[in-house]
């Protein structure tokens, strides 16, 4: 068994993606160990997603496992940053 | 790809149309002096609808309108401006203004409405020159937790002033928000589109992983819009969401505002004065007619398309007989695949089960066209309203049976007809308050509109308490008029009933509730041709009542089948009174008149078939065929004919659309053979046969006549 998981994020992640999107989140924290979301590929993400994440994150920071973003593209963060979650999420600036 | 939004636009125009009936009906209910915020939020609503929607589909002449009311009316929510009985007259006008605009675009004319443009600039005028902000600080009552947080702000100013230096604003969405289409982070980039915006997200409801509904909204914001525009545009960022969410917009600088008052506070004020009821979400579905689907060439803005709001369960009944109807088709088809003589009686009991479905099925389909009669009882408030301000009268409008079901093509034809007798009653019926105190009644005089189901028809009443109809004045008309002579001798019924005559007329002035040159006669007219009846009943002094009665539905007719020579014809049931095979000894013979049918202790003039038909019956002498009594235009007749055959139900197909009109007969239909068949016109057979009503009358007033 692996140390880390790694969680590919789609290039549409909205709201028709968030129900499966949340049960691999939630998957992934029953197994409390460190989370990387590959962000690399999202060309477009809207309110439920991010709102996802944070839910997640939030869950995993209280838990004490750490979560870390890989190459998060640039729409992540702008959009992250117009929800004013950016910081939240842990995004680079 | 661009969304073709004109196939939205029936949509649009019936919501408009539903919106602008609540609008009129809230306004006729608002009273000046104890405004109900509850009642002007509704009104409120369903301007904002009208003018986010015409907006959105290109009526902009409809969007500004609206949009001038819906500053006034916000305003007056706000607690911000008072309202008067000028104002609610001012927005019942606007209600009309808009009515007749949207009305145009539906019927793809051009939109020049001069009032709307007047009434704009008067809107536009109480705006400008209604000096709110004093008037907010001199209300000596905040109506609400907003005027609260105005009042805090110390200007009040924000809905007036159109450029303010930025914007505070505090959003949280309600649960769904997000499911309905409508996403903040789109919403948030529309607003850093219109200068520096800062947010500060409130997490504090994300529920952690796991229990999270991921389609649901937990956050809210407060946002801060650094930028000189307007309300107005902060407003339209979020117009499709304000009735789904909480939301304060305040200007930046009034500290009080959102940013110091905890978000859990707002929640508790928000929910106390804003009521959030959508505008349009009962369950209902739109059926649209299939042509607008199946057409999509044809020139829709051209074409009277109709559609009808339906119940949801009305749907699943339908959905449910047709998985019965399917279930038998597969029984049957299986039987047809190997059948034996053995197979016999399973072929007929699914073809009862067949016979069965079917009729259920057309009950159901038939259910889907019924409305309640509220939708034409809704125009009277506001017309009663309007006319007795006119006429300087006093009168109070009851409904009753306001959900008596009508079928929708009969309820739009009964419109007109109604009107004019309510206001017939209005102007006619109801006396000046002087005249009613002093013939000891209550100043303000009634008027009732009352439908009821009864035997298969619908039944709607106009009662009024007036003076009741003047019976010497309609005699001497009618005298003048030659309708009748000085030696006749009538009955108060008689009498009464003359009022229907063409060219009838008490009305000593032409006014413009009365005498627009639609007589009685149209409404009778009007109403026989919906296979219907209107009787008046009359007390002097005391009022009268003017019955309606209706089928309920134009579409399909119990039938009873008969049979002249090798003709088959189709007697609408109900208008059946009885049928006789043996009357030797009740005929008499009139010499150079119809005969007559001595029935118990009246007299029915007989009407033969066969000669307004000009067709050869089978039976030779008058004895040897069947009287089939039908009731028609309020008198009786007696209709020879050969034979009686079945009773069914048919399906009536207009004889005017297809070939032209006929006399005697009121449309056709096309029988289980396929031959087509013809369904007989009672009123209709009676004029042709030349029976006159009052001869009618006569001969059973007067028996040694008849005899």
């Amino acid at each position: 068994m692996s140390d880390q998981l790694e969680i590919l994020l789609e290039s549409n992640s909205g709201i028709a993606q968030a129900e499966l999107l949340a049960g691999r989140l939630e998957e992934a924290f029953q197994k409390s160990i460190p989370i990387i979301i590959d962000g690399s590929a999202i060309t477009r993400v809207d309110t439920s997603v991010l709102q996802l994440l944070y839910s997640f994150c939030a869950a995993m920071k209280e838990t004490g496992v750490s979560v870390s973003w890989k190459e998060p593209s640039d729409e992540l963060c702008q959009a992250a940053d117009n929800l004013g979650v950016k910081t939240l999420l842990g995004l680079p600036f | 790809m661009g969304i073709d939004l004109s196939q939205f636009h029936q949509v649009f125009f019936e919501e408009s149309y539903e919106g602008l009936d609540v609008m009129e009906s809230a306004l006729l209910n608002l009273q000046p002096d104890t405004v109900d915020s509850e009642t002007i939020n509704e009104i409120f609503r369903a301007a904002h609808s009208i003018k986010g929607g015409s907006g959105t589909f290109g009526f902009i002449d409809v969007a500004d309108f609206t949009h001038v009311i819906e500053t006034l009316l916000d305003e007056i929510r706000s607690g911000t401006r008072k309202i008067t009985s000028e104002t609610v007259d001012l927005f019942l006008q606007s209600v009309d203004c808009i009515r007749k605009l949207i009305q145009q675009h539906d019927a793809g004319e051009p939109c020049v409405i001069p009032e709307a443009v007047e009434l704009k600039k008067v809107f536009e005028g109480i705006l400008s020159g209604g000096d709110s902000e004093n008037e907010s600080v001199s209300s000596p009552e905040p109506a609400s937790t907003i005027t609260e947080i105005d009042d805090q702000t110390g200007d009040g100013s924000q809905a007036d002033s159109p450029l303010t230096h930025g914007w505070k604003i505090y959003f949280k969405p309600e649960l769904d928000i997000l499911k309905t289409g409508n996403d903040p982070l789109r919403m948030f980039r529309e607003l850093a589109s219109l200068g520096a915006l800062s947010i500060t997200a409130d997490i504090s409801q994300v529920p952690p992983i796991g229990s999270i509904d991921p389609e649901a909204c937990y956050m809210a914001w407060e946002l801060e819009l650094d930028a000189d525009v307007s309300k107005s545009a902060v407003d339209e960022v979020f117009e499709w969401v304000v009735d789904e969410s909480e939301l304060r917009i305040e200007p930046l600088g009034s500290d009080d505002a959102v940013s110091d008052v905890k978000p859990e506070v707002l929640v508790e004020t928000a929910i106390e004065e804003i009521t959030l009821a959508p505008t349009a979400s009962t369950p209902e579905v739109v059926v649209q007619p299939e042509e607008m689907t199946s057409k999509p060439k044809k020139d829709a803005s051209k074409v009277e398309v109709s559609s009808i709001r339906v119940g949801i369960d009305k749907v699943d009944d339908l959905i449910n007989m047709v998985g019965e109807l399917v279930i038998t088709q597969s029984m049957l088809g299986e039987l047809g695949l190997d059948f034996t003589m053995d197979s016999l009686p399973r072929l007929l009991e699914g073809i009862e089960q067949l016979s069965q479905n079917t009729r259920e099925l057309q009950e159901s389909v038939m259910r889907i066209r019924m409305l309640p009669i509220s939708f034409t009882f809704s125009r009277f408030p506001r017309l009663v309203h309007d006319l007795s301000r006119t006429m300087n009268k006093k009168i109070e409008l009851k409904l009753t049976g306001e959900q008596t079901e009508l079928d929708k093509t009969v309820m739009e034809k009964i419109g007109d007809p109604l009107v004019h007798l309510v206001r017939n009653s209005l102007d006619h019926g109801i006396e000046m308050p002087e005249d009613r105190v002093k013939a000891g009644k209550p100043e303000t005089g009634t008027i009732t509109l009352n439908a009821f189901h009864q035997s298969g028809n619908i039944v709607i009443q106009i009662i009024d308490d007036g003076a009741g109809l003047n019976k010497p004045r309609i005699l001497q008309k009618a005298i003048e008029k030659e309708l009748v002579s000085e030696n006749d001798n009538l009955s108060d019924d008689q009498i009464h009933d003359l009022i229907f005559k063409p060219g009838f007329s008490t009305a000593d002035q032409v006014s413009d509730i009365s005498g627009r040159g639609v007589g009685m006669d149209v409404v009778r007219r009007n109403i026989n041709e919906l296979n219907g009846s209107v009787e008046v009943e009359s007390t002097e002094g005391q009022g009268s009542v003017f019955t309606i009665r209706l089928p309920l539905t134009l579409a399909i007719l119990d039938g009873q089948l008969i049979r002249v020579g090798d003709k088959v014809y189709i007697l609408p049931l109900i208008s059946i009174v009885e049928s006789i095979q043996s009357f030797q000894g009740m005929l008499h013979r009139v010499v150079g008149g119809c005969d007559l049918l001595r029935l118990r202790d009246e007299y029915v003039p007989i009407i033969k078939l066969s000669s307004i038909f000009n067709i050869k019956s089978t039976t030779q002498e008058m004895e040897d065929g069947l009287l089939v009594v039908v009731e028609g235009d309020n008198m009786k007749v007696a209709i020879l004919i050969d034979d009686l055959e079945a009773q069914q139900q048919v399906v009536i197909k207009s004889l005017e659309e297809n070939y032209k009109r006929v006399d005697g007969v009121s449309g056709a239909t096309i029988l289980g053979n396929g031959t087509v068949s013809l369904i007989l016109d009672i009123p209709g057979l009676i004029k042709l046969a030349g029976v006159q009503r009052y001869e009618y009358k006569m001969a059973n007033n007067d028996d040694d006549r008849a005899a």
